[in-house]
């Protein structure tokens, strides 16, 4: 060892790894380039080949894991290509004690409450890794003191949060800090119930939905369409950290759901179609002051056209493990969750409110994080012309407790402008089982003056109303800027036509998002038992459309079934209206956004060639013209021929916005979409990083089984 | 007193407590007792490397040892924390040459949080370099035919937009 000259590559090979090991992915692939040698050693280290195989599933190590390297690997490698290929390892059913209306699916745990007297009087927790390993393992806890309306969890984190309805605090909701594991208040909780929302003079309940989230040390609380003066609430508490330990925005023209982009920044999204972005300031200690960082917009309305309800199916907690944790090897990037937004327009001057345009798309929380200077690049749109981005006033002020009841908005859609809402097919809104409604008026509280703004101690209260992004507000230094649609949109998401559903349509973890898609085989059939077809075949289908155009006049049926003018149905619907006692068989469809999984799916499509790969997302199928009539605006997208394929989709597709939008919406976020072998008889299907629950419900929408798929 | 003896047959004199930042030393010295007068032979270390080596002892002496069984290496496969104290980044500046021989030494020696040091400086090195100023910093041929080369490019195009 002391003769020659000492270098690099000279080094024992493990202790080239140990210095590669501390490296970056990115800075592991330049050395891939290097040399011979040193490829090669990285090759052969299963610790660097599941580091950089972590990175392309964009994953994170558990941070203590007894498995070596090599079977870490191993089961990464195995688990991606039973999701490449839908294939599952195993299949199990969970064996459920009862049904109930309030249901969370997170970190291995499926808890679903037990409603007794219209209260929720218990929740069990089935361990879904015990129902693989044979024995079920569930837990029971029950609320004899407590109203419970909703719940969520993070098992991660062994936390429990439930949302309780109190008469005799000056609350209107109390947010419990349990632990999952025994219900008993969170040791890592300084305080055990967290109260929101204060009650005013009058003031006996609030009649709005919420929404409740956990990300990491922050729990995200949304109220809706409480009082008319103040049409949400909403608030983010840090749960372990001593009181004052939350910040809040109230919005004047609504909030209609949130998430949580980042450890540091949120979204809301306003009803007029305008998500914005906060950010905590400074560091995340400082949860006092949150600023608004950018207003992403929507596609234009055709005039006439509002949004009626706009939904982000979030993505579960990050579900990283802790001490109570499923014992993983990895998980799921906390960076790199997709996100789905769920958007219905409707006409609020037609007589028919009941008609809804549903539409669904997909993005990267990382898109909405860019700053200002990114989206100015030139190469996101050559002609910066169309959207000058103007700069905005700081809207994070302090206002003062007497603020007009009816704002006056900037904008166009007739949001939430008197009470003549279209009544909903549902009092609350689909795409979350995680939100309740609660009955009530709101009417009465018409004329109540504005509340008192925080509760004491706590934060500051700000106007998130976008009247003010033009009030010329002197600014603290801050600005945010408003990006037009044209610059973020079409290359950033992947948009869908969309169904209505009391069901929940889709699961997302990770990049990937599972949903499912009627076998037109088993339809048509069950169309032709139920004897509800039309005989006309008037509506023809063009085949060069890359979308099916539809053409519905409003109808209905002898049975007084109402087929709704230009409603894309829901596969329930279909099946309530066609009389199905059970429900049709369907494939299961995961589109998975991960750049990696697209290259990989290309690379086995072009070895098997009874794979198809395509360029463009278009119908797998075309509709017989005889179901036209009943289904013609049942999405060519939620109907297949056949199962057991895959294709990649990169270049554009263009949904058609049957004129509520100025224009048909281009998108390409590219994506990988696999399609199950087998159909299986399911109402709803969730996911997680390692499984699929299919969840079948009877009658009543009671749930009847659940069947796991371990992938 | 503790004698080492190293591999061009210099002899070093140093405490106990410092030589025993060697967890090879360590577990030496336990095995032939307390009282015993010979000089530990370290026949893969010589005088320049193990001079600056117990340079780092005498620093550090006295700070906790890693426990035994802290197979850091296998747990925190992000621990992408490359940050250097300021006195051991002082001293690790040295040539390549001896970096890489005091890196050798102190896996030899057993000396972990020395070996740290070491392989996060040569970790610093590579951060953000390309390929061709990889091989120059390592003296590196390039070896790759060009097929080679585009198929390894073609294989790291996931990792573009990360």
């Amino acid at each position: 060892m002391d003769t020659g000259v000492m270098s690099f590559l000279q080094l024992p090979v493990e202790l080239v790894c140990d210095v590669l090991q501390l490296l970056s992915v990115q800075d592991l692939l330049q050395c891939n380039l290097v040399c011979n040698r040193l490829h090669r050693m990285i090759n052969d280290s299963s610790a660097l080949q599941f580091t950089i195989e972590l990175s392309r599933c964009r994953m994170n190590a558990a941070p203590t894991s007894e498995l070596s390297f090599a079977s870490r690997l191993r089961l990464l490698r195995d688990r991606e290509y039973a999701w490449r290929t839908l294939n599952p390892k195993s299949r199990h059913q969970l064996k459920l004690a009862h049904s109930g209306t309030i249901y969370e699916f997170a970190g291995g745990v499926y808890g679903v409450g037990k409603e007794i007297e219209r209260r929720t009087a218990f929740i069990t927790f089935y361990d879904l890794p015990s129902v693989a390993s044979g024995v079920q393992r569930s837990i029971k806890h029950t609320f004899s003191e407590t109203n419970v309306v909703d719940f969520t969890m993070d098992p991660a984190q062994d936390l429990l949060v439930l949302v309780s309805m109190n008469h005799d605090s000056p609350y209107v909701y109390d947010l419990h800090l349990r632990k999952l594991s025994t219900n008993e208040p969170h040791p890592l909780a300084p305080a055990p119930i967290l109260p929101c929302y204060q009650k005013h003079q009058g003031m006996n309940f609030a009649d709005g939905a919420v929404q409740i989230q956990i990300s990491g040390e922050l729990i995200g609380f949304l109220v809706k369409e409480t009082l008319l003066s103040l049409r949400a609430h909403f608030e983010v508490f840090k749960w372990r950290t001593l009181f004052p330990n939350s910040c809040m925005v109230k919005s004047l023209v609504g909030i209609d759901d949130f998430t949580f982009l980042s450890e540091d920044h949120f979204l809301l999204v306003q009803p007029n179609g305008l998500f914005d972005v906060y950010s905590f300031s400074g560091s995340i200690s400082d949860l006092s002051n949150p600023i608004l960082r950018a207003s992403y917009e929507l596609p234009a309305l055709s005039p006439a056209y509002s949004f009626w309800y706009i939904s982000l199916s979030s993505n579960p907690s990050p579900d990283f493990p802790g001490p109570a944790g499923e014992n993983k090897a990895f998980y799921c990037s906390p960076a790199d969750r997709l996100h789905a937004c769920c958007i219905y327009v409707y006409q609020p001057a037609l007589p028919d409110r009941d008609t809804v345009y549903p539409f669904v798309f997909f993005f990267h929380p990382k898109t909405l994080l860019k700053s200002q200077h990114e989206w100015k690049h030139p190469s996101l749109n050559a002609d910066s012309n169309i959207f000058p981005l103007w700069q905005g006033s700081n809207t994070v002020e302090a206002h003062d407790d007497n603020v007009p009841s009816s704002p006056t908005s900037n904008y166009n859609s007739p949001v939430f402008s008197d009470t003549s809402m279209p009544s909903s097919p549902q009092s609350n809104p689909p795409s979350s089982a995680s939100s309740v409604s609660l009955d009530g008026s709101s009417n009465d509280l018409l004329n109540f003056p504005a509340p008192q703004a925080t509760h004491a101690g706590s934060s500051m209260l700000f106007d998130a109303s976008p009247s003010t992004f033009n009030r010329a507000t002197p600014t603290k230094g801050q600005s945010h800027i408003r990006v037009p649609w044209e610059a973020w949109g079409p290359q950033n998401t992947r948009w869908f036509r969309e169904h209505l559903s009391k069901d929940w349509q889709r699961s997302i973890y990770g990049l990937r998002t599972v949903d499912c898609v009627v076998d037109r085989a088993a339809l048509e059939s069950s169309i032709y038992r139920s004897g509800s077809v039309g005989e006309d075949s008037e509506i023809g289908q063009n085949d060069s459309d890359s979308f099916i155009e539809d053409d519905g006049g409003d109808e209905s049926d002898e049975d007084g079934f109402i087929f709704i003018n230009e409603v894309a149905f829901s596969v329930g619907d279909i099946e309530s209206q066609l009389g199905c006692t059970g429900t049709l068989p369907k494939f299961i469809r995961v589109r998975d956004f991960n750049p990696y999984s697209i290259s990989k799916a290309v690379e086995e499509l072009a070895i098997n060639e009874s794979l198809q790969i395509q360029d463009r997302a278009s119908p797998q199928c075309r509709l017989p013209s005889y179901i036209d009539r009943d289904i013609n605006a049942f999405s060519s997208d939620m109907i297949r021929d056949r199962g057991g394929y895959r294709r990649v989709v990169t270049g554009p597709s263009k949904v058609n916005a049957r004129g509520v939008f100025l224009e048909n919406i281009s998108s390409c976020l590219p994506y990988v979409e696999v399609i199950s072998k087998d159909t299986f008889n399911v109402n709803e299907v969730m996911m997680d990083d390692s499984r699929l629950l299919l969840i079948k419900r009877g009658r009543g929408r009671k749930l009847k089984t659940i069947t796991i798929l371990d992938m | 007193m503790i004698v080492l003896k190293t591999s061009d047959n210099e002899t070093f004199t140093v405490e106990r407590d410092v030589a025993e930042r060697s967890v090879l030393i360590k577990n030496m010295l336990d095995d032939i007792g307390e009282n015993s007068e010979q000089a530990i032979p370290l026949p893969n270390v010589n005088s320049s490397v193990l001079k600056k080596v117990l340079e780092y002892c005498e620093h550090h002496r006295g700070e906790p040892l890693p426990a035994a069984d802290a197979d850091t290496s296998q747990d925190d496969t992000r621990k992408r924390t490359t940050d250097i104290s300021e006195w051991d980044q002082k001293f690790i500046t040295v040539d390549q040459e001896m970096l890489f021989e005091i890196i050798l030494a102190a896996n030899y020696l057993d000396i972990k949080s020395l070996l740290d040091v070491g392989c996060k400086t040569v970790a610093n090195m590579i951060k953000g370099k390309t390929p061709e100023e990889i091989r120059k910093l390592f003296n590196i041929v390039n070896d790759f035919t060009p097929e080679e080369e585009a198929q390894i490019k073609k294989e790291n195009e996931w990792a573009e937009d990360r």
